[in-house]
């Protein structure tokens, strides 16, 4: 049972949307005509078809060639006709004007019968500007394909489709931002991708309101599960063959128009330091350049943090030989080692942050200049010690050394609050601030899965591609940690050799 | 009475082990060579061995008691009745905290003399104590992935040990056993306050999957950490001489190569071990008073930080360990078994 409040409240509400249905196609037709690039026209004075398209979206070489030739034949009287005489694929008769408006902005041209017909023909001739798929420029990799993603979500569901082609892909496109409009593609293989993932992913997706999204790295933030960490929840790749893996172990991957990259997820934060190299390369080679890489991290999140709880705090740890050699470095440093390494750091900071704006070439010289020429010259006045500025130097290469370009930031961050705790109490410090830091990992989730797997939940059998990487033989199970309903990738076969000599 | 802990809230039986090695091999292996020494002189390691045995009895007490109730609390209402279980609940509130207690002022302690002697105390307490307090909050699951990466990557420095070429002396092991047994008696003893911390399992139980499979994992702890103190008490007996020995306070430390970073990094130990007495303590409250586990959580940590203020010499807190040591004892070795044989009789009486 209704009562009158309600009813009236109905009535309010229809009334509302109705006046929202009441607008027609030619308050559409006025509301575009303030902008100057909005088209409208009769086709000739004899046929009765009236064209509309807004010039900067579409081809004016299809309409020319394709279009303009049958709305001018008087022998194609209705709109039924001429969807099918004009030779493009796509064509449409509509009559919503929602559909129509939507299809006015995203590049199609509308043909209309009289000036106040309601049915209109959609003939889509969107103007495509597209750069060419060109080299990955900051997932640079020396073997192994050389192509990236570009802005156009066709181009790159392209570039997967062709590396995956089974009907198992499956793609759903979802439209994020009120205003922007983007079209947003999420990706899994079916009978392989977990379901549960799938949903999360979807909800999220569209649970996502925001008016203007201009690229994937903004749905990542608006749906990672911690948004306070500063370390990167979902893997953000422009390499297709990456996506394609990720895809076939069990991940889930979206991807958005106008952006050159894709996000993985579920990730784990093992992962951002292997790099697609590793997988071409001869397995004792790549698991020794992984482990040299996990080092590098190690050593550039911490090694300037020691040289302050060192000199600082315990200078019973520095063995007698480098005894000299550190004294004699800081002996005529004005100020304390905690100034001494901030001050350094943030010339470092400021040099690659100068470097990033810069146009290469400029960044180049900059680089030369700041790495030689300050260097040289503050160690030469004696305001920092030459042993620190080596330090320095080594930290800022070895953060270079991780592949995604996120994670690079989060270490170059992550230095800090190591700096300013081993000031506070030396190695304690530092080791409090490494307890902070290990609660948060264990806590971070990305998508639901666990941050630190395969560590922790313990999964010896994920080592063999996460931390190891053991021969591609070896590798026939998918992650553990991520469920999916295949577990198995392929049934390894050994080879059976020819017997020796000895064994005859 | 209690709603069991929820599948997504549980860990794999494995974790059992992770357990038993964080809350053993706490801030008790820096003393643990001179502690032994004093009584069974080098045949201590004979001592370690035998009370490592008597543990792993009582494990399995534990477990055989465990898998027919729920936790430590549930056994005792069933046995004592409400009031009367209700009442000694309260003495594992005391205990776990005491536990949490005497590591963080051993720890300190430690840190005090060796890196930060002018720092005041209670900063150190603090900074202790709020971490603990984070990690305990953050929920059961998070305290054993702490100590997951704990035994991973910290008790591997113990191996950083100084080991001088030809200065070792075998010798100094033997003969073997020429104490008399009532000093190994005392040994042992004292050895197995360095065993305790298992018992946070009579809380711990529900949130383990599949349990009694975890029996198997617990005692692969126990022998896991019997031998990092068979490798920290061997060290310095054939490197020291035993009435050198018996002056150094923390041998382990002195033995240790890294001892500064070492010594830092153990806190990282330590806040799992911490975290667990803790979480137990609160529980205890929680499950006895209905009270919910972050206020019984504040209220234990706050009265552990402020009694952790009243120690300040090394005599106190030898006679505080002393204390604790004697507690365990009796807890461990005559009120488990009494309750597994009372819990016993009530379970055959019901049947009959």
């Amino acid at each position: 049972m209704l009562t009158t409040g309600d009813l009236m409240f109905k009535k309010h509400v229809y009334k509302k949307l109705n006046l929202k249905k009441g607008k027609t196609l030619e308050d559409l037709i006025q509301a575009c005509q303030k902008s100057f690039d909005f088209v409208s026209y009769q086709a000739t004075e004899k046929a009765p078809f009236h064209l509309h398209y807004i010039k900067s979206l579409v081809d004016e070489k299809q309409i020319d060639s394709h279009i303009s030739s049958y709305t001018k034949n008087p022998e194609l009287p209705t709109l039924i006709d001429l969807e099918q005489s004009i030779p493009i694929e796509g064509t449409k008769i509509i009559q919503k004007i929602e559909e129509i408006e939507q299809s006015l902005l995203s590049g199609h041209v509308i043909i209309q019968v009289t000036k106040h017909d309601n049915e209109v023909l959609a003939v889509p001739v969107q103007q495509k500007e597209q750069r060419s798929v060109d080299i990955p420029e900051n997932e640079f990799t020396v073997i192994g394909p050389k192509e990236a993603f570009i802005e156009s979500l066709d181009v790159n569901l392209n570039l997967i489709r062709k590396r995956l082609p089974v009907p198992e892909l499956v793609i759903k496109e979802f439209i994020v931002g009120s205003i922007s409009k983007s079209r947003v593609a999420v990706l899994h293989m079916d009978g392989i991708t977990n379901t549960q993932l799938v949903q999360t992913l979807t909800e999220r997706i569209n649970e996502v309101d925001y008016d203007e999204i201009v690229d994937s790295s903004q749905i990542t933030q608006l749906i990672s599960d911690n948004p306070n960490s500063y370390f990167p929840q979902l893997l953000e790749t422009e390499r297709p063959e990456r996506v394609a893996s990720a895809l076939v172990e069990g991940k889930v991957v979206f991807t958005m128009e106008g952006s050159p990259q894709a996000m993985i997820g579920p990730t784990n934060l093992l992962e951002f330091f292997s790099s697609p190299d590793d997988h071409y390369m001869m397995w004792p080679l790549s698991m020794f350049f992984r482990i040299i890489r996990l080092l590098a991290v190690l050593f550039s999140v911490l090694a300037t943090s020691v040289y302050i709880a060192v000199t600082t705090y315990h200078h019973e740890v520095i063995p007698d030989v480098l005894l000299n050699t550190m004294v004699a470095s800081r002996l005529e440093v004005p100020y304390p080692p905690i100034i001494e390494v901030i001050l350094l750091e943030l010339t470092v900071e400021l040099l690659r942050e100068a470097g990033a704006r810069l146009p290469s070439r400029i960044g180049q010289t900059i680089g030369i200049v700041g790495g030689i020429v300050i260097g040289t010259a503050v160690v030469e006045a004696s305001l920092a010690s030459s042993v620190l500025l080596i330090l320095i130097g080594l930290t800022a290469l070895s953060s270079f050394t991780t592949p995604i370009y996120q994670m690079g930031n989060t270490i170059r961050i992550l230095r800090f609050p190591f700096i300013i705790f081993a000031q506070w109490f030396g190695f304690f410090g530092m080791a409090i601030c490494l307890a902070i830091h290990l609660l948060h990992l264990i806590k971070l989730t990305s998508l639901g899965y666990p941050y630190l797997s395969p560590l922790y939940p313990f999964r010896v059998r994920d080592f063999r591609d996460e931390i190891l990487k053991l021969p591609i033989q070896k590798l026939e199970n998918r992650p553990e940690v991520l469920r999916s309903q295949k577990k198995k990738r392929f049934i390894s076969k050994y080879r059976k050799h020819p017997p020796k000599d000895i064994e005859e | 009475m209690h709603p069991e802990a929820k599948v997504t809230k549980q860990v794999s039986p494995f974790f059992a082990f992770f357990i038993v090695t964080v809350m053993q091999v706490g801030v008790g292996i820096f003393t643990l060579p001179r502690t032994m020494i004093v009584d069974a002189g080098h045949d201590g390691w004979i001592a370690i061995v035998f009370s490592a045995v008597l543990v792993s009895i009582i494990i399995r007490i534990i477990y055989a008691m465990l898998n027919k109730g729920d936790t430590i609390i549930t056994i005792q209402n069933k046995v004592f009745g409400k009031t009367l279980g209700s009442f000694i609940s309260l003495f594992w509130v005391f205990y776990y905290s005491l536990f949490v207690l005497i590591t963080l002022v051993a720890y300190v302690e430690i840190l005090n003399v060796w890196i930060f002697p002018e720092v005041s105390l209670w900063v150190l307490y603090l900074i202790c104590m709020l971490l603990a307090y984070n990690y305990t909050t953050s929920g059961f699951r998070a305290i054993i992935g702490g100590s997951l990466l704990a035994v991973l990557f910290v008790l591997p420095f113990l191996f950083f040990s100084h080991l001088p070429q030809g200065q070792l002396h075998f010798g100094s092991l033997f003969p073997i056993f020429d104490h008399s047994l009532h000093e190994m008696w005392l040994s042992t003893k004292t050895m197995t306050f360095q065993f305790l911390g298992f018992e946070i399992l009579l809380m711990a139980y529900p949130f383990i999957k599949q349990a009694p499979r975890s029996h198997k994992w617990a005692q692969i702890g126990l022998v896991f950490s019997m031998i990092i103190y068979l490798i920290a008490f061997i060290l310095p007996v054939i490197y020291f001489h035993e009435r050198h020995l018996l002056t150094i306070i923390w041998p382990t430390l002195t033995l240790w190569k890294m001892e500064y970073i070492g010594m830092s990094i153990w806190l990282l130990v330590l806040l799992p071990n911490m975290a667990f007495g803790l979480w137990s303590a609160s529980r205890v409250v929680k499950q006895t008073f209905n009270l919910s586990q972050r206020h019984s959580l504040r209220g234990v940590t706050l009265v552990i930080f402020g009694c952790a203020l009243l120690f300040t010499t090394r005599i106190e807190i030898q006679s505080l360990s002393a204390f604790t040591n004697r507690l365990g004892f009796y807890t461990i070795f005559i009120y488990i078994p009494i309750l597994f044989l009372l819990q016993a009789l009530i379970i055959k009486r019901r049947r009959l």
